[in-house]
């Protein structure tokens, strides 16, 4: 599912129709009924409901709706309304329940992605099958479920939405083991209002816009091929110009409308996969660019332990481990970026207010979170050692920017 | 200085040791009990309830499996100690080492000492009882012609002290006039009423 402020779109894996609906709910006047997309504003305009729009900033800024008297908190509406999104696909499929659902987001923010996961219960699916993405990610695996030759070398992508214009690009580089897929997106100032495009002077000047923005872009470097997504991109005709600037050089020029929910399709494939005979690092926004590893000794041996990886989504990479420390009085973690593995950096903490003890008789248990890309939450709780040396409650919480 | 990485042990039916009145719920509590009280692990402590506990509770089925066939093949002896302080890798070598030499040390003892620093342990775990239980042991043996005299006296001393901890006071006074006899003092009214005055009810190691 591609989740937007204005529109939303859904993808089932293998079939080609999407469901596209715009991010609106609206309210019966007599009865507490719900409806959304388009049945929602004919319903409006019919009077017989209230319609509520931009769910997704409603409910990240705790906003409310008062209808008929009821106020409604923005994360209920948003709940409500992809509750009634997922049944779209539910009725066309009542026989198969949904294995896995991925929402793909435009920005990756905190609150939203809260309110997100607490909707599972909702959507009837348990909270390990309901994941989220960027459009960044969607993007990566949209553009790794086609052909080789098409990301043999960069990929470029413009989207154009009735909120934003974007360009996104990515990199693969392929190792002996693995594929590394680097990715950004950026929001473009060009952008324009759609309703430009419905004058003969407002499409040149948006022809004109592009063919700046491409210039800007795609000069000077190779790419195998450019797409093109959002509303605004379906049509082409409009923009001559653009389309033949983006076309030359060999490139393969693709339109998908509704790349980002496929992208988020294919995520959800991967997710059911057991192993990937050729796993992919995608690092883009969402994913972790460092990795954080400990030294510990495992069965005698001194040995590196991930607490979490590079590529790992950062909302979703969360480890918990256990360990007795042997004449050491604080905690180390590593640090190492992807840019530079060779520079590692070493983060110690004491083990502040913790008991005295014996020596090997003091478990400790390590909680890893992330609050965001670059910061890592540490939790440390003194376990004690079973009844010999109870445990004393005494914890540790840290933030370590990576 | 390292740390040694735990694995995932979901206990719940913990192990009870009586003796120590503890419950165990990890392979390091386990090998921390060992390590420390050698005079209790010596004898008979891996039995079938240790092996169930190895496999039910700590999933370590292969390890039970190693004891179980050892049991079979040589009978119980120390190595079984051993192999689980292995196996659980919460010691290194060096300290499995002395671990190993602190056995071999109590096992070189005479029985009666070996038995006596056994009954000494419990002693000091607060088992009156079971100490007293192995000193009278100790005396009523076929070899007690060789004792010492000042080993019967620290014998009988031990006796009474376990008396006095339990509130036995007439039979402590005996055992401390026994154990005054055997080191060769002569036993008046005045020296039992003043030792038991000064006693704590001390033993003698």
């Amino acid at each position: 599912m591609d989740l937007c402020d204005n529109y939303t779109q859904l993808a089932v894996l293998g079939r080609e129709e999407t469901w596209s609906l715009p991010t609106v709910i609206c309210r019966k006047k007599s009865t507490e009924e719900w409806c959304v997309g388009e049945e929602a504003y004919k319903s409006t305009l019919m009077g017989e409901g209230v319609i509520v729009d931009k769910l997704l900033s409603l409910a990240m800024k705790d906003g409310t709706s008062t209808i008929m008297g009821t106020k409604y908190e923005g994360a209920f509406l948003l709940e409500q309304f992809l509750q009634r999104a997922v049944d779209l696909v539910r009725t066309e499929y009542p026989e198969t329940p949904v294995e896995c659902l991925v929402i793909s987001l435009k920005k990756l923010d905190r609150k939203l992605m809260d309110i997100l996961t607490g909707c599972s219960t909702a959507l009837k699916l348990p909270r390990e099958r309901l994941h989220l993405a960027s459009q960044t990610e969607c993007f990566v695996f949209y553009v790794l479920n086609q052909r080789r030759d098409v990301w043999g070398g960069q990929v470029g992508m413009f989207s154009l939405s009735e909120e934003d214009l974007r360009y996104y690009e990515l990199k693969v580089i392929r190792g002996s083991k693995k594929l590394t897929v680097w990715a950004e997106g950026e929001e473009l100032e060009e952008g324009f209002n759609l309703s430009v495009l419905d004058t003969p002077s407002g499409a040149r000047m948006a022809d004109q816009i592009l063919c700046a923005c491409g210039e800007r872009f795609l000069s000077k470097k190779i790419f195998s091929s450019i797409f093109l997504t959002g509303k605004g991109f379906t049509k082409t005709d409009w923009a001559p110009d653009f389309i033949k600037q983006i076309c030359g050089g060999r490139r393969h020029v693709f339109t998908e409308s509704s790349l980002f929910a496929f992208g988020a399709a294919y995520k959800g494939e991967e997710y059911g996969r057991e192993s990937s005979p050729c796993p992919v690092t995608c690092i883009c926004e969402g994913k972790l660019r460092s990795s954080v590893t400990m030294e510990v000794m495992k069965r005698d041996v001194k040995t590196q332990i991930t607490l979490a990886a590079v590529g790992e989504s950062w909302y979703e990479a969360k480890s918990v481990l256990e360990v007795i420390p042997d004449g050491q009085e604080d905690l180390q973690f590593i640090i190492t970026s992807e840019q530079d593995p060779r520079q590692k950096r070493l983060i110690k903490i004491p083990l502040e207010g913790f008991p005295k003890r014996p020596n090997k008789t003091t478990r400790i248990r390590i909680a890893v979170g992330f609050s965001g890309e670059n910061t890592m939450v540490l939790k440390i709780v003194d376990r004690g050692f079973g009844e010999l040396f109870p445990m004393s409650g005494i914890e540790i919480r840290q933030e370590v920017r990576l | 200085m390292s740390l040694i990485l735990c694995r995932q042990e979901s206990v719940q039916t913990p192990y009870y040791i009586e003796e120590l009145n503890i419950h165990i719920y990890s392979s390091q509590e386990l090998c921390y009990v060992i390590y420390n009280n050698p005079l209790l692990v010596m004898e008979d402590f891996v039995d079938e309830r240790l092996l169930t506990f190895l496999r039910s509770e700590l999933k370590m089925p292969f390890l039970a499996e190693r004891l179980s066939k050892w049991i079979a093949g040589h009978g119980l002896s120390d190595e079984l100690l051993l192999i689980i302080l292995q196996d659980c890798t919460y010691y290194n070598q060096q300290e499995l080492i002395r671990f190993k030499q602190e056995l071999a040390a109590f096992r070189k003892l005479p029985e009666e000492e070996y038995k006596k620093k056994r009954a000494d342990y419990f002693y000091g775990l607060g088992l009156y009882g079971r100490s007293r239980t192995i000193y009278e042991k100790i005396l009523d043996s076929n070899f007690r012609n060789r004792f010492t005299p000042d080993f019967k006296s620290s014998l009988w001393n031990n006796i009474a002290a376990c008396h006095a901890k339990l509130f036995c006071y007439p039979q402590a006074l005996r055992a401390y006039e026994c154990a005054w006899r055997e080191a060769g003092y002569g036993v008046s009214e005045t020296d039992v009423s003043s030792h038991k005055s000064r006693s704590r009810a001390f033993i003698k190691g």
